[in-house]
């Protein structure tokens, strides 16, 4: 059974998974620089390490209900298209089998998931990156 | 190997090339048979072959090839037929086409009917059409483009190219070699010997050349060694394994022909830039005293002596300054690479419309950053097509002028033709509804001239097919603005037409102006900036609901930079500060909160989606790491202030 580090994240109440390949560097509380022009779920712009990366309210963007956010942020490698998100909360880093998953729910297919894992018999749902490039393409963020 | 990152090395350096081919071919018609222009354009078309079948591009090569073919022959011959000129420019355009093909990811357009025709009076180098018997092959080759060769013409022997399995085999990857075989002391009748290995090597390939050749070994020329030039797709092992097979082979030794190395010290040169060696030298001087000046900071600190500090600070300070020029120079190519091309098209474009001009190239060693060289050259093409076909009536001069004016390389294109008059574009303008009649009275005649660049608004009163197609002015304006650049316009009736491109050095560091607005720090370039005004609050009046100030004498329109970016108005105190803009050929005040200064910036992309926001051109980082926003007022502010009725 071939097994994925997989970082845990809360989106609302519901479990989220991204595997440590698509994970740059988790920051601690980085200053998020006001772009005016843009607005709503992108927050503004990081200097992470010079880049300047664009910071997303990924719970706004797949519409979770919530204030709270943790004071980290997830950044994207730039394999991808790099963003540095927020999420309500990061959990912990554990090894899934990502080889047998479910399909997603019909209802899940706003909130980016790309199929749904099995976690100490808790669901854990896989982030689709593209699913969320490709609903900030849609965005018309201006 | 993946040649994906090698593509625009490719593009840029074929360019190049085809550049230098058309520049060339325009020098050889004016003095056919100079030698050492047939040599260039040799070698020109020699590293497109070598450089497109390295990348995979079939017909490029293959046309490359033909070229080259084409161009050995006459070096041999020594003669080149007038005949040829119309055939090598309409191949050097065809290359041309197949790289806009491949740089569009299209597929290769056909060139097999380029290469079916046949010039006259061709002499042209061709592959041995192995079937023949030895006496036919052999000399039309070894000793191509002589007539008198031993048999056959030159014609029977371009005409066999068509059949040759060698030619029809699609981008065979072919290597020359030097081919050195001895035989075995003593050997009977060796010139006999020496025929038979010739005739087998013209079975493995093209034999360009040997050594006796052929006419000698007939007349019976003793033969102990025998060298050859072959090209071939054959293998070294394929070859001297068919050679070791005659009797009398003593010894097969294989040496890489120069021109198998050239072709690959150009691909290694696709992936670097010419720098020169005091340039280099330059940099490590550079680098010794900043490491020496480390050592001051640092003795300065743990001292705490302030003023030795300060000085260190400053000197490494000029010390980066000096790099940074430095830095930014080896960038610069001349802007030759593509005025180059210029001649060509100016002959083609005055026989065409019968006219006779002259062109005059000052400056083209002048430098400029590789990226706005290649931005700049569809627009400066476009501008001397347009004083070719507009500008001269008859017969003139166009003068193409590229000189440095401080941080920017002015590009004068000026022709002494019959001019523009403002007067009648402001009626044109009126015509087709571009202005209010109050528009049109208060236009200076600078701004009357720029109305050129608005889309759709043409002053050629019959649409040639020249200026029919390709880009308008509104394109060259537009290329240059997005540059960082300014394009002006000067002419009277009468007096001819000049356009002149300011464009930066180098569009990496650009000096930026930079201003507050509702307290976050904004930078505007320096470029699209034409003065920074500090108006008593008083000037300001109400119009049509609008506010204006007067500028000499033109009332200018005021928007609000704060209200443009979606932040809260800031009333101004007794002073409102200006930032004179021109968008779309008008001035407009860009209110901000206050001014604070300029410096020179890196500016960065920024990441998605950041770089979907129009009127963002992208950011650079503080001293603070803060990160500040750079505007591109123009496109800000194009949806806001239309100026057209499109």
């Amino acid at each position: 059974m071939a097994m994925t580090l997989t970082l845990i994240f809360t989106l609302g109440d519901e479990l989220y998974g991204l595997e440590i390949d698509a994970v740059q560097e988790i920051i601690e509380n980085p200053i998020v620089h006001y772009v005016p022009l843009a607005t709503g779920v992108v927050e503004g712009a990081i200097n992470f390490h010079g880049q300047i990366l664009a910071a997303i309210d990924l719970p706004a963007l797949l519409g979770f209900a919530g204030e709270q956010r943790d004071h980290r942020r997830v950044v994207l490698t730039a394999d991808f298209k790099s963003l540095a998100l927020s999420v309500n909360g990061i959990q912990r880093i554990v090894e899934l089998d990502l080889s047998a998953l479910e399909p997603s729910p019909a209802s899940a297919q706003q909130k980016a998931v790309r199929g749904v894992a099995q976690l100490d018999g808790t669901e854990v749902n896989l982030l689709d990156k593209a699913g969320v490039i490709s609903q900030l393409e849609n965005l018309h963020i201006q | 190997m993946d040649m994906s990152q090698y593509r625009e090395l490719f593009f840029s350096e074929t360019r190049e090339h085809i550049n230098n081919l058309n520049k060339l071919v325009v020098t050889l018609e004016q003095e056919p048979g100079h030698r050492e222009t047939i040599d260039a354009l040799f070698r020109e078309a020699h590293s497109i072959k070598g450089m497109a079948a390295t990348m995979g591009f079939d017909h490029t090569a293959r046309l490359a090839h033909r070229l080259e073919d084409m161009l050995d022959g006459f070096r041999s011959s020594g003669e080149v037929p007038s005949a040829i000129f119309d055939y090598l420019l309409a191949g050097i355009d065809l290359l041309d086409g197949l790289l806009d093909d491949l740089q569009e990811n299209r597929s290769e357009r056909s060139i097999n009917d380029f290469l079916s025709t046949q010039p006259q009076n061709t002499s042209s180098t061709v592959a041995v059409a192995p079937e023949d018997g030895l006496s036919d092959a052999l000399p039309a080759t070894a000793e191509a483009g002589e007539p008198d060769a031993a048999t056959g013409t030159v014609e029977t022997s371009a005409d066999k190219s068509a059949e040759s399995p060698v030619r029809d085999t699609p981008v065979e990857e072919t290597d020359i070699f030097q081919v050195l075989i001895d035989l075995d002391e003593g050997t009977p009748a060796s010139a006999a010997r020496g025929l038979l290995i010739l005739r087998e090597l013209a079975h493995s390939g093209e034999l360009i050349t040997s050594q006796p050749d052929v006419k000698g070994l007939r007349k019976g020329e003793p033969c102990q060694r025998l060298q050859a030039w072959l090209r071939t797709s054959l293998t070294k092992e394929h070859i001297g394994e068919a050679l070791r097979k005659i009797s009398g082979v003593a010894n097969v030794r294989f040496i890489d022909d120069r021109r198998n190395r050239e072709r690959s010290s150009s691909d290694e040169a696709g992936r670097t830039i010419r720098v020169r060696t005091d340039l280099l030298d330059h940099f490590v001087n550079l680098t010794g005293e900043l490491i020496t000046h480390r050592y001051m900071l640092h003795s300065a600190t743990s001292k705490r002596d302030w003023n030795e500090l300060t000085q260190a600070l400053t000197d490494t300070g000029r010390l980066i300054d000096d790099l940074r020029h430095h830095v930014l120079q080896s960038r610069l190519m001349p802007l030759e690479n593509i005025t180059g091309r210029l001649p060509r098209i100016v002959r083609d474009l005055s026989r065409k419309a019968d006219k006779k001009v002259t062109l005059r190239l000052i400056g083209a060693d002048v430098g400029i950053d590789r990226v706005v060289l290649e931005e700049i050259t569809d627009p400066l093409v476009h501008l001397v097509r347009n004083a070719v076909d507009h500008g001269i009536e008859k017969e003139g001069v166009v003068t193409v002028t590229a000189r440095r004016e401080r941080d920017l390389v002015l590009i004068e294109v000026a022709d002494d033709g019959r001019g523009m008059d403002p007067e009648q574009l402001r009626l044109k303008a009126l015509e087709r509804g571009l202005l209010t009649t109050l528009q049109a009275e208060s236009l200076s005649d600078h701004d009357a001239l720029m109305l050129v660049c608005q889309p759709g608004f043409s002053t050629a009163e019959e649409v040639t097919e020249t200026s029919g197609r390709g880009v308008g002015m509104d394109v060259v304006k537009a290329a240059v603005v997005n540059l960082g650049g300014t394009l002006t316009i000067t002419a009277a009736p009468n007096q001819g037409t000049s356009f002149q491109m300011r464009l930066p050095l180098s569009i990496a560091i650009v000096k930026l102006l930079l201003v507050s607005c509702a307290g976050h720090h904004i930078a505007i370039p320096i470029t699209r900036v034409q003065r920074i005004l500090d108006l008593p609050s008083e000037e300001i009046q109400g119009l049509a609901g609008k506010r204006v100030f007067r500028l000499g004498e033109e009332m200018v329109g005021i928007c609000s930079l704060n209200e443009a970016l979606g932040l809260p108005e800031v009333p101004a105190g007794e002073t409102t500060w200006i930032v004179l803009t021109e968008i779309q050929g008008r001035h407009i005040g860009l209110q901000v909160d206050r001014y604070l200064g300029h410096r020179e910036a890196f500016v960065k992309k920024m990441g998605f989606p950041l770089d979907l926001l129009t009127g963002l051109s992208g950011a650079t980082v503080e001293g603070d790491g803060r990160v500040v926003l750079v505007v591109d007022p123009q496109s800000l502010l194009d949806n806001r202030q239309p100026f057209t009725n499109d």
